[in-house]
């Protein structure tokens, strides 16, 4: 029995050790620890060795029995390990084929410009605002200290439906808005982006356009403050360490007005094609605000200063982007909408 | 304006270069666009004489001259049709350079050797006039240095004007700017001169109908004049200004016009009837004939200048043919007067007659000037046409032009620049600028300010301010940041919107800008019929074309435009959005007709359009399937989640620019949202699209009020959800949506979620049959819930969808 118990537990070590599959495997376990197992077997013939003998026997079966088990583990454990190592083989991708594609949307470039110049005025305390496209000769121009067969009405050609209503020409109408709807509160402290129309079309002119007006209206506002304001807006618009300039001009509804440069972005202000040798580029108009603006809604010129700003997103968007055809602006190609990912 | 460098220099000893001044008028608000550079690279053209002038043998316009040119006499080949013997010319000998670097040789023309060339103005660099040689004046010494003699050499300074300036359409109002900023005195011209002749009272008589139309109209007289050739350095500073020189009498006018910024006009006194003027309005119909042969009929709003009979002149804007100066003239009425800017623009705008005159009566000019201007041009007409002055002026000016007298207070000054200016430094500017001061008390720090007449935009103290500010540079204004404290933010529509058009991005759609006017023929584009509301949309009075001319109610056609633009090149995966306004005429109350009411303000309304078309590119991981309804659908589905908004119902749609089985408004409750659906066949053709399309609009205003502000968290389920899936056969005229809600109210307070998973209604399905099978969970929340009570909820739903809506189980 002994010899036995010896000779099956070297066959069934044979056994798991050369089997090549784990179905097998669970065969031999069965064959030699299962119920009816070989093994299983020889501890039913307890009975049949001598009382002194049994606990020996016992524990030689249980012996055999864990180094079995044993085995066949191990040779689980290697077949288990081969199986993955095989399946995983089979399972090698070219790494290199096109990845799932995920179809890219993207915004405009003038929504990613707008929504950089909301992100800085908001960011200094200033509320958007918006408007009527179709605006009233009285908010247009009259409001703004622009009268009838005023110079200044030449500067800008308007489209109308009637003498009195027209579609804006610039964001500025939101100064005259602003101001009536804080009825004398201050400060005013608004910026109020949106689309405007002049009759122009060309390269560099469309007849849609978008604009962004700024309004501060306070107690001690200064010039100093807008030219504050202006670079703080330029730094973090066309980087830190940009400078701003400002150039006397006409607005009629600012006095004094000035129109602002930024120092070149290009070339840090050394001169270049961008900025045609100059260092500097146009970006903006500005001024304080005209005591007659002031007056027209309602509010006191000698107790309140302010200043109002108005720059062109397509202009900002076309400068900072390289954009150098601002029909492509409006034109939708597909190809060109997907070029601002990362902007 | 064109001023020349070297005109300004006759009133102003500036001593910079006109690079350097350039770019101090620039900083200081009067931009110079560029300074252009006259005759500077010319050498070696002197004055010729023409002694002899032959045909040449051969040729039907070539000239065989003999040149002296001081010390030999050349032979020369001319082609110019004016040239003759005894003429002064601009000789350019052999070596000699003109503009652009062009440099004179010798060469043989039909045997003749040719050494030199006579030139015309443009071949000089000195005008436009290339019609023939250049004629100069004969008492100019043959060889003398042509550039030297004439001053050719000169610099332009091109200025761009803003319209608060118009005083510097004037060369003098130049000097005075320049002067401020260099703080050299003005030489202003001395206008003495002989007045020999009769009173100027007992010759003509002057009377003006209303002052409004003509605030001033001053008249000199000058007779005896002989017309000929303006003297040579008025012809260069006209040409440097850009104009034509006539003669003696024309160049005076224009010269004292461009010196004063005040248009004069010169009437042959003789021809006057009545030896009268009358400066009136237009009568409707009334006709004259202009200078330039055109038979003119007012509408009875330009302002006329009439002699005794009917009307001579078409005042501000253009002389009449009838009292013009001609050859014959010898006795020259000077006209120096200032007529109201909007009739003068409006006529030369409706007759397109626009004049270096009328352009600067628009823009409004000094009345104090008629008066120098006046005296000016009679010394000019005396000294340099012979005549005699008449004495004395006539003067019709019943306003009085006293200057205004502005406070102009430090502190102000300070408080609106940022700045700490001193009294001194504040008084210095002004006296820079030659304005008046008074000085109201010494510790008050305070000034009465009076500004010259032609400083006409001068009227308030902020103007004086900016004055300061320009003239000490702007910069020296410090950078500061406001003081007071404000909260900035996105309000809920604008975070919304942003959000929206981020979302939709992230869907993978691409953001389009369309213009808001439209053509009128999208109307039959949509197939839209007669008396659709999107037919009355706003016209504009003055469009750029009939394509942009009707502001847009849908945002569709510019979404279709779009695809069909980008179908047009090969773009065939077109996946857009837009985020814009409509416009939606207004009549208070009843419907808008375009052609009977007068527009209102339209009501302006957000949508968020879609265009999706074609089909994603292949790839070689899956079938690629083409954009249809229930892709733009879950777009939709999928937007209005994020936002909160699910219970969405999708009622059928049929509008003639939609496919009429694949279009649904999208409703919330009872509100309407918008619409989607696949472009009508018919439609899609008229728009040229390559593929299916589909296209949908939201509306924002509703879509925001539906919009719960702050979402709140619910607790996640504690115990297991039972699943049972359901397969229905039935009628494929049954609405998804129907069967979905009778499973909902048949199922009892345990189910949680319905959710279809296959449709199919290919065989062995019978025709007019689908199928559809839905995954349905179940739970409770206190406990978990048992088989039994899951199967009875089933059982439950089965029933009611085979009684409700004859569905059975497949």
């Amino acid at each position: 029995m002994w010899d036995k118990l010896t000779e099956i537990q070297a066959k069934a070590e044979e056994a798991a050790a050369s089997c090549q599959d784990l179905a097998s495997l669970t065969e031999i376990k069965v064959a030699y620890l299962g119920k009816k197992g070989e093994i299983t077997q020889i501890s039913k013939m307890m009975g049949k060795v001598s009382p002194e003998e049994r606990p020996r026997l016992g524990q030689a079966v249980n012996q055999a029995k864990q180094k079995v088990e044993a085995a066949i583990q191990r040779r689980m454990d290697e077949l288990k390990e081969a199986a993955l190592q095989q399946s995983l083989a089979e399972e090698t991708a070219d790494v290199t084929l096109p990845g799932t594609v995920f179809p890219a949307g993207s915004l405009h470039i003038l929504t990613i410009v707008r929504r950089e110049i909301e992100d800085i005025f908001t960011g200094m305390g200033y509320t958007i605002m918006e408007g009527s496209q179709v605006e009233t000769d009285y908010y247009n121009f009259e409001a703004l200290n622009i009268p009838k067969d005023h110079p200044a009405r030449d500067m800008q050609d308007s489209f109308y439906f009637s003498g009195n209503l027209l579609l804006r020409t610039h964001t500025s109408p939101a100064q005259a808005h602003a101001m009536e709807q804080m009825q004398g509160q201050y400060p005013v402290k608004i910026i109020a982006p949106g689309v405007v129309y002049r009759r122009d079309d060309d390269a560099t002119h469309s007849p849609m356009f978008h604009q962004v007006e700024g309004l501060l209206l306070d107690e001690h506002v200064t010039m100093g403050d807008l030219k504050g304001t202006l670079r703080a807006f330029a730094q973090q618009m066309f980087g830190a360490e940009r400078q701003i300039r400002l150039r006397p001009s006409f607005f009629p509804f600012t006095e004094p007005s000035a129109e602002v440069d930024v120092s070149c972005f290009a070339c840090g202000g050394a001169g270049c094609r961008l900025c045609k040798g100059s260092g500097w580029i146009e970006i903006l108009g500005s001024g304080m605000v005209h005591p007659h603006v002031l007056e027209m809604s309602g509010y006191d010129p000698q107790k309140l200063t302010g200043f109002a700003f108005g720059m062109g997103v397509e202009r900002i968007a076309m400068l900072k982007y390289g954009i150098t055809d601002m029909r492509l602006l409006f034109d939708n190609d597909v190809r060109f909408l997907s070029g601002f990912g990362r902007a | 304006m064109r001023v020349s460098y070297n005109w300004l220099k006759e009133y102003l000893p500036v001593k910079i270069s006109a690079q350097e001044l350039a770019e101090k008028m620039t900083f200081a608000g009067l931009e110079i666009d560029e300074v252009e550079e006259r005759c500077q690279e010319l050498s070696g053209v002197v004055v010729g004489k023409v002694n002899r002038c032959e045909k040449l043998e051969g040729s039907d316009h070539l000239h065989v001259c003999a040149v002296f040119d001081g010390q030999t006499e050349e032979t020369v080949v001319c082609g110019a049709p004016n040239v003759a013997a005894g003429q002064t010319v601009a000789f350019a000998k052999v070596g000699a350079t003109l503009p652009g670097g062009f440099t004179i040789g010798s060469k043989k023309t039909m045997g003749v050797e040719s050494r030199g060339m006579l030139c015309s103005q443009k071949e000089l660099g000195a005008g436009e006039d290339h019609t023939g040689i250049w004629l100069l004046p004969d008492d100019l010494p043959a060889g003398a240095d042509l550039a030297e003699t004439l001053g050719l050499k000169d610099q332009v300074l091109v200025v761009e004007l803003t319209p608060n300036r118009a005083d510097c359409l004037g060369v003098l109002n130049c000097a005075r700017e320049a002067a401020a900023l260099t703080g050299l005195p003005v030489t202003e011209p001395d206008l003495s001169y002989p007045e020999e002749g009769p009173d100027i009272q007992t010759m003509i008589d002057i009377q003006v109908d209303d002052p409004a139309i003509c605030p001033r109209y001053m008249a000199r007289l000058v007779t005896g004049v002989q017309l000929g050739p303006s003297p040579m350095w008025m012809q260069l500073y006209l040409l440097a200004a850009g104009m034509r020189p006539i003669n003696n009498v024309v160049d005076i006018a224009n010269y004292v016009m461009l010196e004063y910024n005040q248009p004069l006009h010169t009437f042959d006194y003789q021809s006057l009837r009545g030896k009268k003027i009358l400066v009136r309005e237009a009568v409707l119909g009334e006709e004259l004939t202009t200078l330039d042969g055109k038979d003119r009929v007012f509408n009875g709003d330009e302002i006329l200048i009439c002699d005794g009979e009917g009307p001579v002149c078409l005042a501000g804007v253009m002389g009449g043919y009838n009292s013009e100066v001609t050859e014959n003239t010898r006795d020259i009425l000077i006209e120096s007067a200032c007529f109201e800017p909007v009739h003068i623009r409006r006529t030369a705008r409706r007759l397109g007659i626009p004049s270096e005159s009328s352009q600067r009566f628009e823009k409004g000019i000094d009345a104090a000037s008629c008066d120098l201007a006046a005296r000016r041009a009679a010394q000019l007409l005396v000294r340099y046409c012979g005549g005699t002055a008449a004495k004395g002026a006539v003067d019709v000016c019943r306003e009085s032009f006293a200057p205004k007298r502005i406070l102009l207070r430090r502190a102000k000054v300070n408080a609106l620049l940022g700045m700490d200016y001193s009294m001194e430094e504040i008084l210095q500017v002004m006296r820079d600028l030659s304005f008046g001061l008074e000085l109201v008390a010494e510790e008050e720090e305070a000034v009465w300010v009076t500004a010259p007449t032609y400083r006409r935009d001068i009227s308030i103290e902020e103007d004086l301010i900016e004055e300061v500010a320009r003239l000490k540079g702007y910069d020296h204004i410090p950078a500061t940041l406001p003081l007071n404290q404000t909260c900035g933010y996105r309000n809920r529509e604008q975070s919304l919107e942003l959000r929206m058009k981020e979302l939709c991005a992230g869907m993978g759609l691409q953001e389009t800008v369309n213009y808001s006017f439209i053509s009128p023929k999208e109307a039959a584009r949509l197939r839209l019929p007669e008396g659709h509301p999107w037919n009355g949309g706003l016209r504009i009075q003055n469009p750029l074309n009939e394509e942009q001319s009707v502001m847009r109610q849908s945002l569709l056609p510019g979404l279709l435009h779009a695809v069909s633009r980008n179908n047009s090149r090969r773009n065939l995966d077109v996946r857009l959005f837009e985020m814009g306004m409509v416009f939606v005429p207004t009549g208070g109350g009843k419907p808008f007709v375009p052609e009977e009411d007068e527009p209102q303000q339209p009501k302006e309304n957000l949508h968020l359009g879609f265009a999706i078309s074609g089909q994603a590119a292949m790839h070689w991981q899956k079938q690629s399937r083409a954009y249809d309804f229930f892709y733009l659908k879950g777009v939709v589905e999928s937007l209005l989640g994020d936002l909160g908004i699910s219970a969405l119902r999708f009622q059928r749609l049929q509008v003639p620019y939609l496919h009429p089985g694949r279009a649904a408004e999208i409703y919330l409750d009872d509100t309407l949202l918008g619409y989607i659906g696949e472009v009508h066949p018919l439609t899609a053709a008229a728009y040229e699209l390559e593929n299916r399309t589909v296209v949908g609009e939201l509306y924002m205003a509703p879509l925001f009020a539906a919009v719960n502000n702050i979402p709140q968290s619910h607790d996640l389920p504690r115990y297991p959800e039972v699943k049972r899936d359901i397969a229905l056969l039935g009628d494929a005229s049954v609405a998804a949506a129907d069967i979905e809600a009778a499973i909902r109210n048949a199922g009892g307070p345990y189910l949680r979620k319905v959710e279809l998973f296959d449709l199919y209604d290919g065989a062995p399905i019978p025709a007019g049959q689908r199928s559809l099978a839905y995954s349905l969970s179940f739970g409770a929340e206190e406990r978990t819930l048992t088989d039994k009570e899951a199967d009875e909820s089933f059982a439950a739903i089965v029933e009611a969808l085979g009684r409700e809506l004859h569905l059975q189980l497949r």
